[in-house]
């Protein structure tokens, strides 16, 4: 893939009556597994409602393999904060992974025995398979995680977009889903997550964006992830950075 | 000190009363609550006099209820004449209160009991819609005429005079009521209207009467009940139905359609006046005229060939 | 009786069967995108309309007290608190909660301002105002059926062609947005749809009961439901049920008030249901 998976220049989004982030410019590589990592009012989710093309922005440009935002909507898939989700929902594990292909199916195509094939199949690849009549509100937080996962697989997006992916699930889970990701990056998807956790940046990632309203830095985690870029993002000095602890 | 604070006292106490005493050749100021009483009154009073009523054309007075400025009005008034027999069922409150200090006559309460029709088998009340009958009314004139020449002595002989010639005009009613709807047979002296206000009319001219609502308008009719009204509709034959001025015509309508689909055909046979009167300034906004164009109306839609103009030949047609 | 069932009743039946069955329809997704306390204040907001829809009936000379003008004025007063909600919840700081409940008192006490002023207008026929506030079912006529009974056709069949997106939207909006489909336009769909059911609504039950048939066979249905295209057809049919129930009960027994009896209606399925999954629940 030669044109980067997102290029962004000089962005600066206002929200809620300020300016949330300004200036912020990175690229980010296609086919790779990339951080967005900042503390609190970073301006991380104001970043991501952006690059989905939610919100408008006051200067700057975005562009997607290329092209402009509004073209790009269907080749990016968006894993939501699992807080944002009502998990009472009358909704079993199949339906929520059927949703991701509501935008190819439109309003009247019929959901044909190809379409489900395809659910199917992105359910195994995250192991959930055996869930596939689970109502969601039985589902544990790992396994909620991974149903999404399967509803970006089935979309077939080329850029996977999360927000905070590894939020309150536990460490066992936490492999297996960095488990699947590689495996979609092997696929030929690029992978973007919005990560809270300083210490297992250089594990799962290979590049890494540094924000706190601008960016500090960005790119490959061994060159960008360094102590002082780290305390400078988060505006301390004695940063245990892989840590995160002072 | 005392002595002073007594005479005081006496002094306003007098004061007070003075005003019921100056009235004599001054002007009143009168409001009464429906269209009917204040027609009435201004037909018998001296022609000085202010009288206005708080429910115009069109407005049901068992739905009414008093506004600010009509309390403003009702409490600058130096006499207040109101219906009673709980017509204007919302503002019995008010008129408790009132009476305590301002000059009410309830003019309706002044038919002798034996006259009126009791509310229904249970309770103690009676159907307050008297003005439907004009010997009725007889009573409801001769009190506000004594009240207003009690207020106001200097023009007893005025008041006197119109107030024959009021009484006069409602004996012509009775009589051509009585002419006019000589000629229908039993079978078709059924009254059929949106709501029962007619049962006076009912009792003085020997009808059957029936409302889709009850006495008071203020409840929904019920499929019931419409269905109940085709079934008598079908049976008894009855070929008119009357809208009424200030009720909605929905359930009307739907009796018409109702027999219509079990192949009667159910006239309008025109709009009644029942809880008010017609268009202020025309003839039917008067008393005389509101039962004229009544018992005319209800007699052409029966087949009767009265004069269409009325009895007084002032009917708008 | 001498049918089995009469002319009004029958008309009376057929409308409140396919207004159950719209308002239950469109019930479910209102249910499910919480937005129940909204259809209510929009309800109360018709009040203000309806009156001066009446008022411009009247004095624009139109022979009986036009319905479908009242109903008009009901509508553009109705949406006019959409409105005001909007702005309220976007441009304040005080939040959805307050926002819906200031519209709902706010317009329906303007309402009842205006009700009592309109009886002194010296014009006729005023009376009738009332029907819409507690419903009648009395006065159906075959106009009335024929209106309600196609606007509901159409109010059902929107919930079924755009079932993918408003499912997707409530549950993640933003995933409807990617798929092509506004949150914006979706969140008025809803709201539209919603906004029809109480107006054509309003003669049969009623704008204070409305909210009752757009909100009690959803939360029916979802007790015995796990997916959304189930439970919003069970809303339709517990809403198509008690609706003709309701009708037939109140034609067989003197003055009772159809809107409430539905509703009560409603209310005992409701109980019904919670103790039945209730109890099924703990003998799984």
């Amino acid at each position: 893939m030669s044109a980067n998976a997102i290029t962004v220049n000089e962005l600066t989004v206002d929200y809620d009556g300020v300016t949330a982030i300004k200036d912020v410019y990175f690229a980010v590589r296609a086919e790779k597994l990339t951080a967005i990592v900042g503390p609190n009012g970073a301006g991380k989710s104001t970043l991501i409602k952006a690059l989905l093309g939610l919100i408008p922005t006051r200067m700057g440009t975005i562009s997607c393999f290329g092209t402009s935002p509004k073209q790009y909507r269907k080749d990016i898939s968006y894993v939501p904060q699992r807080a944002q989700i009502d998990w009472e929902f009358p909704a079993n594990v199949f339906d929520v992974v059927a949703m991701g292909l509501y935008g190819e199916l439109g309003l009247l195509r019929r959901f044909s025995s190809a379409h489900k094939d395809r659910v199917h199949s992105a359910l195994t690849d995250v192991d959930m398979a055996d869930f596939a009549a689970r109502q969601i509100s039985q589902l544990s937080g790992g396994q909620q995680q991974r149903v999404f996962l399967a509803r970006s697989i089935v979309q077939d997006a080329e850029l996977i977009l999360l927000d905070e992916p590894f939020g309150g699930i536990d460490a066992k889970s936490e492999a297996v889903i960095v488990d699947i990701l590689r495996r979609q990056k092997q696929n030929g998807k690029s992978i973007v997550a919005v990560h809270h956790d300083l210490s297992t940046v250089k594990d799962y990632f290979d590049d890494v964006i540094l924000l706190n309203k601008t960016v500090t830095a960005f790119g490959p985690v061994d060159d960008v992830f360094t102590k002082s870029n780290v305390e400078k993002t988060y505006g301390v000095s004695n940063l245990d950075f892989l840590t995160g602890r002072a | 000190m005392n002595i002073n604070r007594r005479r005081f006292v006496g002094l306003s106490a007098a004061a007070i009363a003075a005003p019921h005493m100056a009235f004599a050749g001054q002007s009143l100021n009168i409001v009464c609550t429906v269209g009917m009483l204040a027609d009435t009154a201004k037909q018998i009073a001296p022609s000085n006099i202010t009288i206005r009523a708080l429910m115009g054309p069109g407005t049901d007075p068992h739905a009414f209820r008093q506004t600010r400025s009509d309390v403003v009005a009702l409490t600058k008034a130096d006499l207040i004449i109101r219906h009673g027999l709980y017509l204007e069922a919302q503002m019995e409150d008010l008129f408790a209160k009132l009476g305590k200090r301002k000059s009410i006559l309830s003019a309706g309460e002044a038919i002798p009991n034996q006259h009126l029709l009791p509310y229904d088998d249970a309770s103690a009340q009676y159907d307050p819609h008297v003005w439907m009958d004009p010997t009725l009314w007889i009573h409801v004139a001769d009190a506000i005429a004594t009240e207003l020449s009690s207020k106001l002595p200097k023009n007893s002989a005025e008041i006197a005079e119109n107030h024959a010639r009021f009484v006069a005009n409602l004996l012509r009613l009775k009589d051509y009521g009585h002419d006019i709807l000589a000629s229908v047979p039993k079978q078709a002296r059924v009254l059929l209207t949106a709501h029962d206000a007619f049962r006076y009319f009912g009792s003085a001219y020997d009808f059957d009467v029936m409302g889709v609502k009850g006495i008071s308008t203020t409840s929904e009719a019920g499929l019931y009940r419409i269905e109940e009204l085709v079934d008598l509709i079908i049976e008894g034959q009855i070929k008119a139905v009357f809208v009424e001025s200030s009720q909605s015509d929905r359930n009307i309508r739907a009796l018409i359609e109702g027999t219509a689909a079990r192949g009667h055909d159910l006239k309008l046979g025109g709009q009644l006046f029942s809880d008010a009167m017609g268009p202020a300034g025309t003839y039917e906004g008067t008393y005389v005229g509101m039962i004229d164009h009544n018992l005319t109306t209800i007699a052409r839609a029966l087949g009767v060939d009265a004069p269409k103009r009325g009895m007084n030949d002032r009917l708008n047609v | 009786m001498t049918e089995l069932i009469g002319y009004n009743t029958a008309l009376a039946l057929v409308g409140a069967l396919l207004f159950g069955f719209s308002s239950g329809h469109v019930g479910a997704f209102v249910y499910l995108r919480k937005a129940s306390l909204l259809s209510d204040s929009l309800a109360h907001a018709t009040l203000p309309g309806l009156i001066i829809g009446f008022l411009v009936s009247t004095f624009l000379g139109m022979e009986e007290k036009n319905s479908w003008v009242l109903l008009l004025g009901a509508g553009i007063s109705a949406l006019f608190g959409v409105v005001v909600i909007q702005w309220i919840t976007v441009r304040t700081k005080l939040g959805f909660d307050t926002a819906i409940a200031a519209v709902l008192s706010v317009f329906f006490g303007f309402g009842i301002v205006l009700l009592t002023g309109v009886q002194s207008v010296s014009v006729g026929q005023q009376a009738g105002l009332e029907d819409y506030i507690l419903g009648s079912v009395s006065g159906m006529l075959l106009q009335d059926v024929v209106v309600i009974g196609l606007v509901s056709i159409m109010c059902s069949s929107a919930v079924v062609v755009y079932r993918r997106p408003l499912t997707a939207f409530i549950f993640d909006p933003v995933l409807s947005e990617m798929a092509g489909y506004a949150q914006h336009r979706m969140s008025f769909l809803l709201s539209l749809l919603a906004l029809v059911i109480t107006i054509i609504g309003l003669k049969i039950v009623g704008l204070i009961l409305v909210v009752a048939m757009l909100t009690i066979p959803a939360a029916t249905a979802r007790l015995w439901t796990t997916d959304v295209w189930s439970m919003s057809l069970l809303s339709a049919v517990f809403g198509s049920a008690c609706a003709g129930i309701g009708v037939i009960i109140s034609a067989l027994l003197p003055s009772l008030p159809s809107g409430a009896v539905i509703v009560v209606l409603m209310f005992i399925a409701l109980g019904l249901s919670i103790v039945v999954t209730h109890l099924r629940c703990s003998n799984v």
